[in-house]
């Protein structure tokens, strides 16, 4: 099934869940329950602004506040006597929120992506019946109402219901995701666990804690569980910016090199960009393009450390012992700024021939092979494209003893095709 | 939290993993030894101040009603001290703890009384890794904190839980809000011992380093502290008992993630200008060293001018930076390199590139102070460091003539002097 049809597919099914509830409430006769309940209406409001407030996690839009706020109210047991509400009228009560935060986020400018919506009211919708399934000893709601059983088994209960709904919500996300991102489903999923565990445990526990303490007291359980993640998302955002600052921080260091007058402007960002592109051709992972092209941007940042700049900054013109000494410094300078050790292996290896993969059998990753024809190639025809040809030709003399032959046959192609491209060259 | 973990600077702070110790120019850094006498005096008092307010306030702690909460208190304390790996992508350690959150839990769990030992299983969580003086220090001002706290809570009458009672909407408001005043007391009584203690140990404006302190963590202490709320509501009022900390982990864990990120996202800026000095260093060994001193003593220097913090740290970053331009290479007739350029999209250093770019030009009004604080303190740095110059005195009297200098930031520094030497002898460190 094509991608589209899969995301086609699981936004018909919410709205086959939104027209089941209808009909549930229609067939119980309109009745509207506890909805007035000022819990019911904390929840609902706080439910939609959630939407507004929403964190990208590996692609995927996250709404934990909205999450766990909704898990409260379809999780919350029976509230000064009233029964829990039914499953139809717990569904419409989250959808109405949930579409009006999502509209507001849309109209506000804020990311409000139509699918990771409509995965997470399923995830919810599903909570919900669950949690009103009479599994013989009559359904969960019912048991954790029972006063023999504790506070603390009542809030195990629910974790594990709440937990089921965060699980299909996001197995299907990655089911309407997989292709985008050329990625396993399994593998999405862990990667996905593993980089949301953390808050994805939040919302199970704060949607918990919300349905057990609003029956003892009242709506103000809600900002008070709620509270705790609001904490986590400006961590999250704190994390963006030191993630940011890193970034920022390769690429000063790539243009430190321009400033200072030892490279040709703008050198480094075209090794990365020409890496990055070969990459691409040979098919290498996102993460090796990323190392790549990390790699790309920092590979000459030693030449600083210089008192007489090599002419026009190209390495591949330079006496060995300076080539040496550049590549000692660079790496130095690199594992300073917290490079990862995938980038700095592919500045150090970027320094050896591949004579030696060929002869001796030494082991140099491609992101190291690559980067040295990308290298040669920006240092020979110092961004113009009229140097295309002699570059090419230059590089072919060392083909099999200095470069990588698919490597350099890779670099070909990509660079006739930017021949007719304004991007590359 | 605890603002005397993160903060407390009796030894040079340095996240594990941090490659180069060159992160000299930031205010950690300021030399120590020479203040150890004050600085045991304030830890000496802090100690006393702590045995004193616990015999003051025991009666109002009343006994301890549930020696398994405190234990399941203790336990947390304990092990929310303990060093952490942020996910973050610098995979540093962090150092935030939930104590705030823990001392003024126990206060309406009826478990105050058991305040010293939640204070002295927190600071022995790190004993293995600090000084000793440190981890007496942290325990001291953790029950003064702690006791501030409850006398608060206490003024307030908060009221104190018992098992069973009966708690609904307006009890859970009731202690939200005493709960919330009683951290802001603490809040103010942590950040006034570490600025003592700052004061003390590094001769930093007392004043200043409070004003820093409030206004940078105090946001972060407070949303720390209310997390105590939770805890009370869970465990007492909902009937959750000790068990229900296991709840409230996920809560507890992922606020002190998050809110570790503050003090990452500071080791991150270190690393940025710790890399682009060790390129400098690189080029011209000792450079580093050179610019860190400039960089301490510019900052000295702007307290004392009264620039205010921001302004401060704006200096010490620029001092750190300011041979940036050393990285040039020779040109002709070609227009002269501006490595500072290379920075424009470093947010955090934005403030600080009109100040290097005036060095070059000279020319620019709005940074002409930080400027001239910058040439001042570079002067002073080299006379310091000359071996034919003796002392610190010698050292400011070599400079006080020069016309190029700022005669009112030159007295700025002539205060300095008198007051501590700013520059001590170097021991094994290179020479710029």
């Amino acid at each position: 099934m094509s991608l589209r049809g899969r995301r086609g597919l699981i936004i018909g099914l919410g709205w086959c869940v939104t027209l089941a509830a209808i009909a549930r409430v229609v067939a119980d006769g309109g009745d509207l329950g506890p909805t007035a309940q000022p819990a019911i209406v904390t929840a609902i409001l706080v439910v939609a602004v959630g939407q507004l407030v929403v964190v990208n996690q590996i692609g995927r839009q996250m709404a934990p506040i909205t999450t766990a706020a909704g898990m409260g109210m379809v999780l919350t047991p029976a509230i000064s006597g009233s029964p829990p509400m039914s499953w139809g009228l717990c569904v419409l009560l989250l959808a109405v929120p949930m579409t009006v935060g999502g509209m507001l986020s849309a109209l506000t400018g804020r990311p409000a992506d139509v699918f990771d919506h409509v995965c997470r009211y399923v995830g919810l919708s599903c909570a919900a019946a669950i949690a009103r399934w009479d599994v013989g000893d009559g359904s969960v709601l019912t048991i954790v109402s029972r006063p023999e059983v504790t506070t603390l088994v009542a809030a195990f209960w629910l974790i594990g219901v709440a937990l089921v709904g965060v699980l299909v919500d996001l197995v299907l996300w990655t089911f309407g995701r997989v292709r985008t991102l050329h990625v396993p489903v399994l593998t999405l999923i862990r990667l996905d666990l593993a980089r949301s565990g953390a808050i994805g445990a939040m919302m199970t526990n704060g949607g918990a804690l919300i349905a057990v303490t609003t029956p003892i007291i009242g709506p103000i359980a809600i900002p008070l569980f709620i509270w705790p993640i609001a904490i986590a998302l400006y961590g999250l955002r704190r994390a963006g910016r030191i993630e940011a600052t890193q970034r920022q921080l390769v690429l000063a260091l790539s243009r430190l090199t321009d400033e200072t007058g030892h490279t040709a402007k703008g050198h480094a960002g075209r090794v990365a960009r020409l890496a990055k592109t070969i990459g691409e051709e040979l098919g290498l992972s996102p993460g090796d393009l990323q190392v790549l092209f990390d790699a790309g941007l920092l590979h000459d940042v030693g030449q600083v450390t210089l008192n007489e700049p090599i002419p026009d900054g190209a390495t591949i013109l330079a006496a060995p012992a300076e080539q040496a000494h550049v590549n000692r410094q660079t790496i130095f300078l690199a594992r300073q700024a917290g490079a990862s050790d995938e980038v700095v292996e592919a500045i150090i290896g970027s320094a050896a021939q591949y004579r030696e993969v060929r002869e001796f059998g030494a082991v140099l990753p491609i992101t190291a092979r690559i980067l040295r024809v990308a290298n040669a190639y920006d240092d020979l025809t110092q961004g113009r494209r009229t140097a295309r040809g002699p570059a090419l030709e230059r590089i072919h003399l060392g083909l099999g003893y200095e470069y990588d032959p698919a490597v350099v046959d890779a670099l070909t192609r990509v660079t006739e095709r930017s021949a007719r491209s304004p991007r590359l060259g | 939290m605890g603002l005397g973990h993160p903060g407390f600077p009796l030894t040079p702070e340095r996240a594990e993993g941090q490659p180069s110790p060159l992160g000299i120019y930031r205010r950690i850094a300021r030399p120590e030894h020479r203040y150890a006498v004050s600085t045991r005096f304030v830890v000496a008092g802090t100690v006393l101040l702590a045995i004193a307010s616990y015999l003051a306030l025991r009666p109002i702690a009343g006994p301890v009603t549930d020696w398994t909460g405190l234990g399941v208190l203790i336990l947390v304390a304990a092990a929310g001290n303990l060093p952490a790996r942020s996910p973050s992508t610098s995979s540093r350690r962090v150092h935030i703890s939930m104590l705030a959150a823990l001392t003024l839990a126990a206060v309406p769990l009826g478990v105050a009384a058991g305040l010293p030992l939640l204070a002295a299983a927190h600071a022995l969580a790190q004993a293995g890794r600090q000084a000793p003086i440190r981890v007496v220090f942290n325990a001291a001002m953790s029950v003064v904190v702690g006791m501030a706290g409850l006398l608060a809570y206490w003024s307030l009458r908060g009221p104190v839980l018992v098992e069973g009672a009966a708690a609904g909407a307006p009890v859970v408001v009731h202690i939200g809000w005493a709960l919330l005043l009683a951290n802001l007391l603490q809040l103010v009584v942590n950040a006034w011992l570490i600025s003592l203690v700052q004061w003390a140990s590094r001769a930093v404006a007392l004043a200043d380093q409070f004003r820093a302190l409030i206004l940078r963590s105090g946001l972060t202490y407070l949303a720390t502290g209310s997390l105590s709320i939770l805890i009370v509501t869970v465990w007492q009022i909902a009937g959750g008992g000790p068990g229900s900390i296991v709840l409230l982990l996920p809560c507890l864990v992922a606020a002190r993630w998050a809110l570790g990120h503050e003090r990452a996202e500071d080791l991150m800026q270190v690393r940025v200008v710790d890399t682009l000095n060790a390129a400098i260093d690189a080029r011209f060994p000792g450079a580093a060293a050179h610019s860190a001193d400039v960089a301490r003593l510019a900052e000295w220097l702007a307290e004392e001018i009264d620039l205010g913090p921001s302004r401060s740290e704006d200096l010490a970053l620029a001092g750190a930076l300011y041979r940036l331009d050393s990285l040039s290479t020779p040109r002709g007739v070609e227009p002269a390199p501006r490595p500072a350029r290379a920075l424009t999209e470093v947010d955090f250093l934005q403030g600080i590139l009109p100040i290097l770019e005036h060095r070059r030009d000279g020319a620019s009004t709005s940074t002409a102070t930080a400027g001239r604080v910058i040439s001042v303190a570079e002067a002073y740095v080299v006379a310091r460091r000359d071996p034919l110059i003796g002392d610190r005195y010698a050292a400011y009297d070599a400079i006080a003539g020069r016309s190029d200098l700022d005669s009112i930031i030159l007295v700025a520094l002539r205060r300095v002097v008198d007051r501590i030497d700013p520059l001590p002898p170097m021991v094994g460190r290179h020479r710029a």
